[in-house]
């Protein structure tokens, strides 16, 4: 048990007793993995935040029922996961999803992306526009494993990805963007040291 | 940009997500919130059937306005059955209970409750603001028993 289960495992059982800065704290842990899930799956903003406000009333519901803590970060992925989907299939914007490609539950790739142009920093805007270019299933995993860079096969797991693959996809990934990056004729500018 | 680590980028990334895209802090807020809507003392009635979630012979079956949504709930022996029309932003609710005799019964959103018509097992209300329920019911025999939240 690593020490984040183990803080995981303490919170949860106080939570379950009736400990509402347990559960505060459960929560800060969580929720901004949870948003990155719901928006990885092209939610609008107002769905995104129903979806992860229906999880966290479905973790009320059964806090006296998970009994094993090192699976909260599963369960928790897994149930916002499944409510984004609902979401897509009420709104019939799910496409079908191929045999071969069932781990990804594809979204509607022409959900309006979002505007490079609040980017102050020309910098990260190219970046951001990079990031839109890539392929789906590598745009949702870097947007879940920058809001959570540990536990990665816990959640890799709840979105149905092989447990173990996920460095190398993410690393694959990463790969591709900086050369979307490269091909874009400003990467001179994201390169050497001239941070602010 | 060649020069650049993974790590660099990865964290160069998170930077412009956190910019982009950050978390509203009202969904703290409401999730802190949630935790004040627990019921211990009801028995709760597990989702186990939602036609939103059904696919029709691998098409996705799309639905207009005005189409019935059906959602089921059961623990034990007994069985909430939820037909819910889309009315623009409010929802019109139709319930059949069964196995069990209805004493009283409520729609419950995070913020507010919604008394219903009760008539033998079915109960009504029309007008819910879309977004989160959950039904309660409090038994002829006293028990309480609560749904699990879904957002309609």
């Amino acid at each position: 048990m690593t020490d984040t289960f183990r803080a995981t495992a303490v919170l949860l059982a106080h939570a379950t007793a009736g400990d509402q800065r347990a559960w505060d704290a459960l929560v800060e842990q969580h929720a901004r993995l949870l948003w990155a899930v719901a928006r990885s799956y092209r939610l609008d903003q107002a769905d995104a935040a129903d979806v992860v406000q229906t999880t966290w009333l479905r973790l009320v519901e059964h806090l006296d029922r998970i009994e094993d803590p090192s699976r909260l970060v599963g369960w928790l992925v897994t149930t916002t996961r499944r409510e984004c989907l609902r979401v897509l299939r009420r709104s019939g914007r799910e496409r079908l999803v191929s045999a071969d490609e069932g781990t990804l539950d594809i979204a509607d790739e022409a959900a309006p992306p979002l505007d490079a142009g609040l980017i102050n920093d020309e910098r990260n805007a190219e970046l951001w526009r990079a990031f839109g270019q890539l392929p789906e299933r590598c745009q949702r995993l870097l947007r879940i494993a920058v809001a959570m860079p540990k536990a990665y096969d816990e959640v890799s797991a709840a979105l149905g990805m092989p447990v173990g693959s996920i460095g190398p996809t993410r690393a694959r990934c990463l790969t591709r963007l900086r050369a979307l990056l490269d091909g874009t004729g400003l990467a001179g500018g994201l390169d050497t040291g001239a941070r602010p | 940009m060649s020069g650049i680590g993974d790590e660099e980028l990865f964290e160069r990334l998170r930077t412009v997500v956190d910019e982009v895209d950050p978390m509203p802090e009202t969904l703290l807020a409401s999730a802190r919130a949630a935790f004040g809507l627990r019921r211990l003392d009801a028995e709760l009635a597990e989702l186990v059937r939602d036609t939103a979630e059904e696919e029709r012979g691998g098409l996705i079956a799309v639905r207009g306005e005005g189409d019935a949504r059906l959602i089921s709930f059961e623990t034990g022996q007994i069985a909430v059955e939820l037909q819910v029309t889309e009315r623009g932003i409010v929802r019109d609710l139709v319930a059949q209970i069964s196995g069990v005799d209805i004493g009283s019964a409520e729609v419950e959103t995070p913020s507010s409750r919604y008394p219903v018509e009760l008539e033998d097992s079915v109960i009504s209300v029309d007008g819910v603001p879309a977004g989160h329920l959950r039904i309660h019911v409090h038994t002829a025999q006293g028990r309480d028993l609560v749904t699990s939240w879904v957002r309609v």
